[in-house]
């Protein structure tokens, strides 16, 4: 089946990071230090650098972040239509599989 | 830590070295951080078409690394840097052709004048020649005719007259 644009799966080990980084950019614009302490806050993980930004470099070839231009040398990212709409379908995926694991636990 | 950044190819430094810097700057030296950034390095060299799309796009002429222009038979050291697909083939042909019939030379020879270590010797000529021959269409291409006959037929002369002379020591012994 032919990729799509809009499909972290084949991230690999970078998927989870790109989830949770575009979960992070979900409240509004942010550079790489910002994302890494918010990340932290929500997940409870901190990603060192060379993780965080292999998978911003991926975030935004794919077209799912954008990088601002900035004064100083912390360029903020945004995140593109794209990148919501595969927020939202990643999220929902997950919300599916969270259910039918709920489900499956309350009947043991 | 910053000098572990050296590790990332150019094209990457410039789009976000700055970035990675401004995260690293004041914090001291971590083995957490440090093993980090060097599985980065080596994530963005084994994958630059997903690492570098970004950084690639902001800098159109410097596009492309290095390896993926040798798979594309693009690189001046390797061909030349107008070689086009027509002179690419000529320089095929050339080479294929000119080896059969050389080799065709060189076993008529043999046949005549039979085992002779100068023959013998010049064997490797059959292919050589050709091949030095093509990179008029290649790597001499645009070069002047002086200097391809130079490179050419020089180096075909210093190859002849080494293996002749391997040719009078295999004689010797």
């Amino acid at each position: 089946m032919a990729r799509q644009d809009d499909d972290l799966d084949d991230f690999g080990r970078f998927a989870e990071p790109a989830l949770l980084i575009l979960i992070s950019l979900a409240e509004g614009a942010k550079h790489g230090y910002a994302m890494t302490d918010d990340i932290e806050q929500i997940a409870g993980v901190r990603f060192g650098p060379g993780t965080l930004y292999g998978a911003i470099t991926r975030l935004e070839g794919r077209g799912l972040i954008q990088r601002l231009d900035s004064e100083d040398r912390r360029n903020p990212y945004r995140l593109t239509g794209l990148g919501e709409r595969a927020l939202r379908a990643r999220l929902a995926s997950l919300q599916a599989i969270a259910r039918v694991g709920q489900r499956r636990l309350a009947t043991t | 830590m910053t000098w572990l950044l050296r590790l990332y190819p150019r094209r990457w430094r410039r789009r976000y070295g700055g970035e990675v810097a401004a995260m690293l700057a004041g914090r001291s030296f971590s083995l957490a951080v440090a093993v980090d950034l060097v599985a980065g390095a080596i994530d963005v060299w084994l994958h630059p078409s997903a690492t570098l799309a970004a950084a690639t796009a902001a800098s159109p002429q410097e596009e492309r690394t290095m390896l993926s222009r040798i798979a594309r038979l693009e690189c001046a050291a390797l061909m030349g840097s107008d070689v086009t697909k027509a002179d690419q083939r000529k320089a095929s042909w050339i080479t294929v052709g000119l080896t059969l019939v050389l080799t065709l030379i060189w076993m008529y020879a043999h046949i005549r004048i039979g085992d002779n270590p100068y023959v013998d010797s010049l064997s490797i000529m059959a292919f050589m020649v050709p091949l030095l021959f093509s990179m008029r269409y290649t790597w001499l291409k645009r070069r002047p005719a002086s200097v391809q006959a130079v490179f050419i037929g020089g180096l075909s002369l210093a190859l002849a007259a080494f293996m002749l002379a391997a040719g009078w020591l295999a004689a010797q012994i």
